[in-house]
């Protein structure tokens, strides 16, 4: 059924380079988190430290309510996904997935019926697949070998380190979608690190954004999107204008955060500019229109239908409950 | 220039290597009486090679995976320092340190096979230690991640990952250190006193006291031909074990 995590101002250096600090994070039994970030942000970090293998210099990591933080990974009832390829060369796909199972001393027929049953959960043909090597393996199928050589061991907390990011949009998507599918189905704890927000979005039910060691905000997508407590959080997350709130009258400091798809142009109730357009990039289902105004480039999303083009001199504002203000 | 030079190098070769397959031929014709060496003589020189491969291999092993994750320069330096110095110069320096261990412990090591053994070990260690190096050294860490999450203690994962997976090094310190070893002729004759007899001892006498150049040379080749053949049924068990 999953067990939670949790972690208790856990700090990791690397020789003198803090890439955790004091990081405090619960994540509940069963749930997806979504441990998202730029390249250094110390989001594999934090994964590496709940999974056991880097070690931490202060704190507290439990899992299941016990302190794991002394137990060597392989004590902590996890099972992890890397980025590169982690299957085992010299091994065929049937052993890659018993390997964990092999550990464990089970008898043959065991190890043969829930390698079989790891094998369909991810959707590889048994008997088509098992006896290849892995170099006869495309990257998707690769990446199913791993999920089921990490879901054979019925993990309570599943870790996975930007699995897919070296697969194909298409085969990638299918996956996401899948590993949502088993998630829901065997009731692990999921914690899924990743660079990109559209993946962040399709497996978690929360998303941790962290930078530079630090989670800066952690909750529902919706509350990340909706109210950024920063302007790193409002960029990262989706595409946001961001001005300074002196812009819109008043003596409030700080920012103001709108996004692209609260934009309006042409007459607008709150807040009014003026501005020549200067891009205009068609996205499939809108037009993003980019426009010059007081110094300031600010991003619309309108119907593929407006009649608009570059270098037209538009009006253009948002309403007063389509903005968000931060501090820094 | 160049090509005088290169042709220097091609003559030695020519002489040294392909002109006792003319021997091989004449004797394979009829024409020659071969001095065949006895059958211990081979099975001695074998599993001394033998031998010093898999002690080398076993010495070299925990070194090599030492160095390649943790160590630094000057203990690479250190330990591979013996490649410096000349076969005979370090058969010379065993003699002494032998004579040393006997008069402390009594165990006679001079003109046995582990006395010889331990003289070829000596001299082969830094080859297996380099190759070995290698095949550790592009080891990611990762797999052995994998298998720890998996359940492996530190142990099962070195045995059923890093291990199969740096079996080709071991192949390779193996082919390289049983194929010197085969050949050699400084430590039997120094360390074994002419009492560990080898092959390759036998094909010096040969040439240098028998004086008789034809079987010297008929026999150095089936030597390496011997010698090929045995590398061949190890590699190839030990790739079918790993791979």
């Amino acid at each position: 059924m999953g067990l939670s995590v949790e972690l208790r101002d856990v700090s990791v250096k690397y020789g003198d380079f803090l890439a955790l600090k004091n990081i405090n994070l619960y994540v509940e039994a069963g749930e997806g988190l979504v441990l998202l970030g730029p390249s250094g942000s110390g989001k594999s970090t934090l994964l590496r430290a709940v999974a056991g293998l880097t070690p931490v210099a202060h704190g507290r990591v439990y899992i299941g309510g016990k302190d794991v933080t002394n137990l060597p990974p392989d004590k902590r009832r996890i099972s992890m996904l890397f980025q590169d390829l982690a299957l085992f060369p010299h091994l065929n796909v049937f052993e890659n997935v018993a390997f964990g199972l092999r550990l464990k001393r089970l008898p043959e027929e065991e190890v043969r019926r829930q390698v079989m049953w790891a094998l369909e959960l991810v959707r590889l043909e048994p008997q088509q697949f098992m006896g290849r090597k892995i170099y006869q393996l495309s990257g998707g199928q690769q990446q199913r070998v791993a999920l089921a050589r990490a879901l054979v061991v019925q993990p309570e907390v599943l870790l996975l380190d930007e699995p897919f990011s070296h697969i194909d949009l298409d085969i990638k998507n299918q996956l996401l979608e899948e590993l949502k599918i088993l998630h829901n189905k065997l009731g692990f704890t999921l914690i899924y690190v990743t660079h990109d927000r559209f993946e962040a979005v399709e497996v978690g039910d929360r998303v941790a954004l962290m930078r530079a060691g630090e989670i800066v905000q952690v909750g529902k997508p919706v509350d990340l999107y909706k109210k950024p407590r920063n302007r790193f959080v409002a960029e990262f997350f989706g595409e946001a204008n961001i001005i300074p709130a002196s812009l819109l009258g008043g003596t409030r400091e700080g920012y103001a955060v709108i996004r692209p798809e609260d934009v309006v142009i042409g007459n607008s109730p709150t807040y009014r500019f003026k501005g020549q357009v200067i891009d205009i990039t068609f996205l499939w289902h809108y037009l993003k229109v980019e426009i010059q105004s007081n110094g300031h480039i600010f991003k619309a999303y309108v119907d593929l239908e407006t009649p608009i083009a570059v270098g037209d001199v538009v009006e253009f504002g948002f309403d007063a409950k389509d903005v968000y203000f931060v501090a820094e | 220039m160049i090509r005088r030079v290169a042709l220097a190098a091609f003559a030695s070769v020519v002489l040294l290597f392909y002109v006792p397959f003319l021997a091989l031929g004449y004797y394979i014709s009829g024409g020659g009486d071969l001095k065949l060496p006895s059958l211990s003589m081979v099975v001695t020189t074998f599993l001394l090679a033998a031998a010093t491969a898999v002690v080398a291999i076993a010495v070299a092993y925990p070194a090599a995976y030492y160095l390649a994750k943790y160590g630094s320069e000057f203990e690479f330096a250190l330990l591979t320092a013996p490649l410096w110095v000349g076969t005979l110069l370090k058969a010379y320096s065993l003699l002494a340190l032998f004579a040393i261990v006997e008069k402390f412990t009594g165990i006679a090591l001079w003109g046995t096979a582990a006395g010889v053994l331990v003289g070829m070990v000596y001299e082969y260690l830094p080859y297996a230690l380099l190759t070995l190096y290698a095949a550790v050294e592009k080891l990611s860490e990762t797999p052995v991640n994998a298998a720890r999450v998996l359940g492996a203690s530190r142990l099962q994962a070195f045995f059923r990952v890093e291990l199969p997976l740096t079996m080709p090094g071991v192949a390779a310190a193996f082919i390289l250190v049983f194929l010197f070893a085969m050949g050699e002729v400084v430590m039997p004759a120094v360390l074994g006193a002419w009492k560990v007899y080898t092959f390759g001892s036998y094909v010096w006498d040969l040439y240098f006291k028998a004086r008789d150049f034809f079987s010297g040379s008929v026999l150095s080749l089936v030597l390496a031909a011997l010698s090929l053949l045995a590398t061949y049924v190890v590699v190839r068990t030990i790739r079918s074990i790993s791979i």
